[in-house]
């Protein structure tokens, strides 16, 4: 991934990315600090693949992704390690950042008390439930401190309660200069949060 | 610091189910280890039994006889039947060994020939049969032919026995004991018995262990964890790295419930030695292993793990059958005996046990199986990761 100049923290230029055929039309759009754009379209359209190709799990077929700053990734599938236990799976990803003891137990404990999991970190994995791991997943997004939050369908398993707790978490981070891409299929789950829809596979960009 | 992340991750996941398959092997190892004979030599003494042979075939015995021996030990002796059976009643050869005059006609013509074996009490038939197949093989190499090895590996004599034993080759073993109680200084370097316990107990904690993580990767690839990793920059070498380390810290563990069952039972082996063997040995068959956690090919009918499980299974019984593991090894290019776990489980073990350094662990055959795997893995992780 190249830095961008100037202020953007994310910048996609004439993204393509074929399965068989391309996936979606050549995508260009950026995002500044504290924005947020949501992505909708059919399923099989390639959303997923996208925030792969921003998150450097895939390499576009053509096109540049430049990004600033770390990244942190909230998947539709967490791939959690299932007999781990909440606490040692946030502990992972401390690791994974490069920080070590009472460090990365602040910010386990400080991620865990803004996505409201710190009642369940004794559990393990297994034991939580959908609600529950997607809180997860987004605490362990959030350790890195990311700059760029890519959230895949991280409201389908919230109740209405959870949502809004998700949501007010959300703002908080944009407004501390994170920016956000978000995929949904309800275009509920973007008010307040996005400016921009990103339709695909036109690749097409309409306000909110 | 990427790796040991992952290596922790695995350590702690594993953590509940460890203690489990750990005990499992030391116990299937144990059970194994007390089907050794009582009483083993155990090791360190240098090998030597003096022999004296005859042949009824002039050439044999003028040409080939002495070349043939020489391999085996230093005190023979090349006399007729009547000295030599003299030399073995008075003691002063442990064996005598005497070469049908139609022994090289049988092996050329595929017809039949017995090769006459006479010791002292004292001697264990293993030592015996040693001596019958280094001999044979020397003359073998010499006149370009290849022998199987008998099926009399182990025998032991006492009082008159006669132990009779054929080859493909309708090449006969007639063992037979004389009444003496004479003793023999030392008999031999390392036991066949300790060799092929130690070697075949490595060999399946090694496998067992590589099968088991292979199947716990692909389980890991196929519920996400993989492309977790990826997210965070972590790629293929991290977590082939961590794996492998992983892999080659719980073999050597294995390897240290293996030495401590192995004195137990009264068999002498080295932990240092034994603990090396078992690290190279999962360096060697991991990886193999690995290359079906991600990169087999996809199916609807059967999980990521079972697909694993499939892969692991037949690409080792194809190593084991390439090395020649099922059929004899006269028939085969020796240089691909390097690429069976199972041999080198063998050649690794009698290192362990005291012998000599393994020569044809160097073979490049031993490495190239592991390192066309690793390259496999690496093209398939980003296949398998969209």
């Amino acid at each position: 991934m190249e830095p961008v100049k100037g202020g953007s923290l994310l910048e996609a230029r004439d993204l393509v990315k074929n399965h068989r055929e391309p996936l979606f039309r050549p995508l260009t759009f950026s995002l500044a600090p504290g924005e947020g754009v949501g992505i909708v379209g059919p399923n099989g359209c390639g959303k997923t693949t996208l925030l792969d190709i921003i998150a450097g799990i895939q390499k576009p077929d053509s096109g540049t992704v430049k990004l600033s700053g770390e990244v942190g990734y909230c998947m539709q599938n967490d791939g959690f390690m299932t007999s781990m236990t909440c606490r040692d799976t946030l502990l992972m990803e401390a690791a994974i950042c490069g920080l070590r003891g009472k460090t990365a137990s602040a910010r386990v404990r400080l991620c865990a008390e803004i996505c409201g999991v710190t009642s369940y970190m004794r559990k393990r994995v297994y034991q939580c439930s959908a609600g529950m791991r997607t809180r997860l997943s987004l605490a362990a997004a959030l350790i890195p401190g990311p700059d760029v939050l890519l959230l895949d369908e991280t409201f389908s398993a919230l109740d209405q309660t959870s949502r809004g707790d998700v949501k007010r978490l959300l703002l908080e981070e944009t407004r501390k200069g994170a920016c956000l891409l978000l995929v949904s299929h309800n275009k509920d789950d973007f008010s307040g949060l996005c400016a921009r829809l990103l339709r695909l596979p036109e690749s097409e960009a309409e306000p909110l | 610091m990427k790796i040991l992340s992952v290596f922790a991750a695995d350590l702690r996941a594993s953590a509940r189910t460890l203690p489990l398959i750990i005990a499992a092997l030391a116990f299937s190892t144990a059970i194994f280890l007390t089907g050794l004979p009582p009483g083993l030599v155990t090791l360190g003494e240098p090998f030597s039994v003096s022999i004296a042979a005859s042949s009824g075939d002039e050439r044999l015995r003028a040409e080939y006889l002495s070349a043939a021996l020489r391999d085996f030990t230093e005190d023979f002796y090349i006399v007729d039947r009547e000295e030599g059976e003299r030399l073995l009643e008075t003691g002063q050869v442990d064996v005598y060994v005497e070469f049908p005059a139609n022994l090289v006609d049988a092996m050329v013509s595929r017809g039949e020939a017995e090769v006459l074996v006479k010791s002292n009490n004292a001697v264990l038939g293993g030592v015996s049969y040693n001596l019958a197949v280094e001999a044979a093989n020397v003359i073998n190499r010499l006149q370009n032919i290849s022998l199987a090895y008998y099926d009399a590996a182990g025998a032991f004599f006492s009082g008159d026995e006669l132990y009779r034993s054929s080859s493909e080759f309708d090449i006969s073993l007639a063992l037979e004991a004389l009444t003496r109680s004479q003793r023999l200084n030392v008999i031999r370097s390392v036991p066949q018995y300790d060799i092929q316990a130690v070697s075949l107990a490595l060999f399946l904690c090694v496998s067992v262990t590589a099968v088991f993580f292979a199947v716990s990767a692909a389980r890991q690839f196929s519920r996400g964890y993989m492309r977790r990793l990826a997210a965070r920059r972590i790629g293929f070498f991290h977590v082939w790295a961590a794996k492998t380390l992983f892999a080659v810290v719980i073999s050597v563990i294995l390897s240290l419930a293996v030495s401590v069952c192995g004195g137990l039972l009264g068999v002498s082996v080295s932990f240092g030695r034994l603990a090396l063997s078992a690290a190279v040995m999962a360096l060697l068959i991991y990886p193999v292993c690995m290359v079906f956690s991600g990169a087999a090919p996809k199916s609807a009918s059967m999980s990521a793990p079972a697909r694993a499980l499939l892969g692991c299974c037949a690409v080792l019984l194809l190593m084991l059958f390439a090395g020649g593991g099922f059929y004899p090894v006269y028939v085969m290019d020796y240089s691909f005996r390097a690429c069976n776990p199972a041999w080198l489980a063998h050649l690794l073990s009698e290192w362990a046990l005291g012998g000599a350094v393994p020569g044809e662990a160097a073979l490049p055959a031993f490495f190239m199986p592991a390192a066309a795997c690793t390259a496999i893995s690496a093209v398939g992780w980003r296949k398998a990761l969209c």
